[in-house]
């Protein structure tokens, strides 16, 4: 069987988002706190630091390199992962991105799957110093 | 307290998943999958009703982890999304630290996490890296 990778998801490989500036607030990491359950009085008040998966919150408007509509059956989330060189706190400006690093197929028992690994890249606005990364990788199954 | 290699971390029992918090955490991280609110687009994936976004459940390994080590003391949190967690779910994080590393002068736990449902079948399998400050 070929493979299912069609030369416009190939594409996507190098492709950026970004970079977008975020700037952390106080209310913003208290709501994030909130709806996660997160009872830590570190995540409120005046100056709190941002839980470690605060950095989902940050999304720009423009479309994100992904695969067209209709790629694959179902997509899912295979993995996430976040690194921080200092905790992120409210009062900070951000400059975000991500890279598609990897598109890559395997062949799974429930269907083939196609996966897209892209690295985030977060750097201080002021002194371009990167103070967090990480990777998200979502999936496209193609049904048996 | 210290921890060293070999310790448990405590269990984190999370509240039964609900519709709300689903909501909440759409308006928060900004995800509008409707997958997670809509039972619609669930059924037509096969589903009987909405499930949650897999980011819920790393942010549960997230408050596990910063509650033992402290706020802002995670240096890095990876997770792998094994299953479905659904309306009514009780999920139960649990960890362990597997090693204990000096890193730049200070010490650096290294922890083996899951969170697991109410059947005991893990939904989210991850490693966290946690400053340790005492």
């Amino acid at each position: 069987m070929g493979s299912r990778i069609t030369p416009e998801v190939a594409a996507l490989e190098g492709k950026t988002h970004g970079p977008f500036r975020v700037r952390v607030e106080a209310g913003a990491i208290r709501k994030f706190a909130d709806a996660i359950g997160d009872p830590n009085p570190a995540y409120r008040g005046e100056n709190p630091v941002a839980p470690p998966t605060f950095p989902t919150t940050f999304r720009s408007e423009d479309p994100y390199p992904d695969v067209p509509e209709g790629f694959g059956d179902v997509g899912l989330h295979a993995s996430q992962c976040y690194e921080f060189e200092r905790p992120l706190r409210a009062g900070d400006e951000l400059d975000v991105s991500f890279t598609v690093k990897r598109v890559y197929e395997k062949g799974g028992s429930s269907g083939d799957l196609v996966f897209l690994e892209r690295e985030y890249d977060i750097r201080d606005a002021r002194s371009g110093e990167k103070i967090g990364g990480g990777q998200w990788v979502s999936l496209r199954r193609f049904n048996k | 307290m210290s921890y060293a290699a070999g310790d448990a971390l405590p269990d984190l029992v999370k509240d039964p998943i609900g519709r709300v918090q689903l909501v909440k955490y759409a308006g928060a991280s900004g995800d509008f999958n409707p997958l997670h609110f809509d039972d619609s687009v669930a059924q037509e994936r096969g589903l009987d009703q909405v499930i949650a976004h897999g980011m819920l459940s790393m942010a549960f390994l997230g408050q596990a982890a910063e509650s033992a080590f402290g706020a802002g003391s995670i240096r890095k949190l990876e997770v792998n999304f094994r299953g479905m967690v659904r309306l009514g779910d009780v999920i139960t994080c649990r960890g362990e630290v597997t090693e204990v590393r000096e890193q730049g002068g200070r010490r650096l736990a290294v922890c083996a996490l899951e969170a697991v449902n109410q059947e005991g079948a893990p939904v989210t399998k991850g490693t966290a890296e946690a400053w340790l400050t005492d």
